[in-house]
């Protein structure tokens, strides 16, 4: 405000302009009130409606009023020069609001919305698995609109959300080291079902409501889903040593017609590795795993959650058999 | 006029006579084999294209008056003859021997796998017109030697892997005792400072050259030790290598091993009908009258 009573000497030109002077008013005290006044009330506007972005979000049924406040909210900068509002969520909290919100909307209370007075943020917890951790979002520092789902303890990312990019992807490396490694020395399957069928669920939301291009990754059930691994080509070697432990386990690894090595685990749930084309005739030769069960609810995050020697195998040779992730999110 | 200087010649008619019969002997027999082949009797094919086999095992004759004359008019024609009598010879072993899996490499020609798991074994070829296996002998012994060590409780290379998972043991020691190595050698260095410093009377000079002799050995010997240590890590990943290899094989043999004693009861069993396979199989064409099915 000092500024702006230090004015600048005013060159008015010939033609009654003053094109190219930085121009600054004289102004009087009673004027400077007026500006500050004004000031004020285009802050408290601004915070007014904020609060009618907040009671969208907080009340709304439709699904598009919620993502049109979610997103609005997330860039509101509610702070102005003249008006500074001491309590306020973050931009993760936002995202953790709309998806309690969203789930909400169709009526499923599975993950609940605390604070945290301790740490003054809010965060989502999961019954049955609460007691080993708990979940928030973390902005992506390099891409507007996109923010990771990241569990507290961890810090494992188990999805990236993106509103502007209309993308949710999920990340095997954090699935297969929180819900498989960590939690499975922790919890029985059915609780980590339940946590992954809510996630299976929130991704179909996104798909359904707002078109979202959504990435299952390993938690994918379908038959035709395939999970390309990070070689591209066949390894021999770790497909001798499934074989050699699977038959430990008393399972047989069989070779298929086309060059394709099938693990038939019971009676209608058979896991095959090969090359996308010999697994779903695509003509890729990315070499890839595919889960067929006859109820397609199971996925390779199942599998290596349910059979050791699997997962052992998996795990020992991440080298050459990790599951893909997108690269441009996950590093 | 007749010009007696001349040799006695044959007479052309009987010449003509034999000829003909040596021609409507063949003609006969491809007649036959021609009929045999349209009436799909294998059975029939099977005896006209070696006779004498057929005698031997399947009649059991002492005294073989067979005529392979004939049989070689069809001797280019193998290939051809393979490739018809392949489809009621594959659906009957598929059926004896659930194992063996065929694989058309040429016309008339098969090879065949031991079993439809990972990595299985390309066990030998299949010979039709003989009604045989050939065996590919390295991997059939690996077999055999499977059953013969079964008394021992033993697998093929199970004192193989045992060998090379202690080499391992060791390997890993050298690098798990690095450290004290390491420690050692300080401790020497520093025993041979000390003892070059020592002024010692001259009658002693000798006593202290051979200690500090013997110490630098030591050290050398650390130092060597530390030499191997280095490539230990590389050794190690080559051993888990053919460790899994020998794991491999042993796990392939122990799936055809099983394979054999769930079909035959025993090594022995499965040899012995090898043996009579052809006899056998014509008898089984013969029992069916040629309708072999795949459910027999």
């Amino acid at each position: 405000m000092n500024k702006e009573s230090q004015n600048e000497t005013i060159v008015f030109q010939p033609d009654g302009t003053s094109t190219g002077v930085k121009q600054k008013a004289v102004i009087s005290t009673s004027a400077r009130l007026q500006n500050y006044n004004d000031q004020l009330k285009e802050g408290l506007q601004h915070g007014i409606s904020f609060t009618k972005l907040l009671d969208q979000m907080v009340s709304t049924n439709d699904p598009h009023e919620l993502l049109d406040a979610a997103s609005k909210l997330i860039s509101f900068r509610l702070n102005t020069a003249f008006l500074v509002f001491p309590q306020q969520y973050s931009q993760a909290d936002f995202y953790l609001i709309f998806l309690s919100r969203l789930l909400q909307q169709h009526s499923s209370d599975q993950l609940i919305l605390q604070s945290s007075d301790r740490n003054r943020e809010l965060y989502h917890e999961f019954p049955g698995i609460n007691t080993a951790g708990y979940f928030i979002f973390q902005i992506d520092p390099v891409n507007e609109g996109g923010a990771y789902y990241v569990e507290k303890q961890t810090g494992e990312k188990l999805f990236y959300l993106n509103f502007s990019k209309h993308i949710l992807k999920f990340n095997a490396a954090a699935i297969t080291s929180l819900l498989v490694v960590n939690y499975q020395e922790k919890f029985v399957y059915s609780t980590i079902k339940k946590f992954v069928l809510l996630l299976i669920r929130i991704g179909d939301f996104f798909k359904e409501d707002y078109g979202f291009d959504v990435d299952f990754n390993i938690l994918d059930p379908s038959n035709s889903a395939v999970y390309p691994i990070i070689k591209t080509d066949l390894p021999n070697g770790a497909l001798d040593k499934l074989f050699v432990v699977a038959s430990q386990a008393g399972y047989m690894l069989k070779a298929g017609n086309n060059g394709e090595a099938i693990l038939e685990l019971k009676a209608d749930l058979v896991v095959t590795f090969g090359d996308e084309d010999q697994l779903i005739g695509n003509g890729q030769s990315q070499w890839a795993i595919n889960v067929t069960d006859k109820e397609e609810d199971l996925s390779w995050f199942d599998i290596i959650f349910n059979y050791d020697f699997i997962r052992d195998w998996y795990l020992n040779n991440l080298d050459v058999l990790e599951i893909q992730t997108d690269r441009r999110y996950f590093n | 006029m007749a010009n007696t200087n001349e040799f006695v010649l044959s007479d052309h008619g009987e010449a003509t006579a034999a000829v003909i019969q040596a021609v409507v002997n063949k003609s006969r027999y491809l007649q036959t084999l021609h009929e045999a082949l349209e009436d799909q009797d294998d059975r029939l094919v099977y005896q006209l294209i070696n006779s004498e086999k057929y005698a031997r095992e399947v009649q059991q004759a002492r005294h073989i008056s067979a005529d392979p004359g004939n049989e070689s008019l069809v001797e280019d024609l193998h290939d051809q003859l393979s490739a018809f009598l392949s489809q009621k010879l594959i659906i009957f072993l598929r059926n004896r021997y659930p194992f063996f899996y065929f694989e058309e490499i040429g016309e008339g020609q098969y090879q065949f796998y031991f079993g439809n798991w990972w990595g299985r074994r390309l066990f030998g070829a299949l010979d039709v017109l003989n009604v045989s296996f050939d065996f590919d002998e390295v991997e059939y012994q690996k077999l055999a030697r499977t059953f013969a060590l079964e008394t021992q409780q033993k697998r093929l290379n199970s004192d193989q892997i045992e060998q090379i998972s202690l080499e391992n043991d060791k390997l890993q020691e050298l690098i798990d005792s690095q450290e004290e190595r390491d420690n050692q050698k300080a401790e020497l260095r520093s025993q041979i400072k000390q003892i070059s410093q020592e002024k010692v009377m001259p009658w002693e000079a000798n006593r202290q050259k051979e200690e500090k002799q013997a110490l630098i050995d030591k050290l050398t010997e650390l130092t060597e030790i530390d030499e191997s240590s280095n490539n230990a890590f590389q050794q190690i990943r080559q051993n888990e290598n053919r460790i899994l290899e020998l794991s491999k094989e042993d796990t392939l043999l122990s799936y055809e091993k099983q394979s054999i004693i769930a079909k035959f009861g025993s090594f022995e069993n499965f040899e012995a009908q090898n043996n009579v396979l052809y006899r056998d199989y014509i008898a089984n064409l013969i029992a069916t009258r040629g309708r072999v099915s795949a459910d027999e």
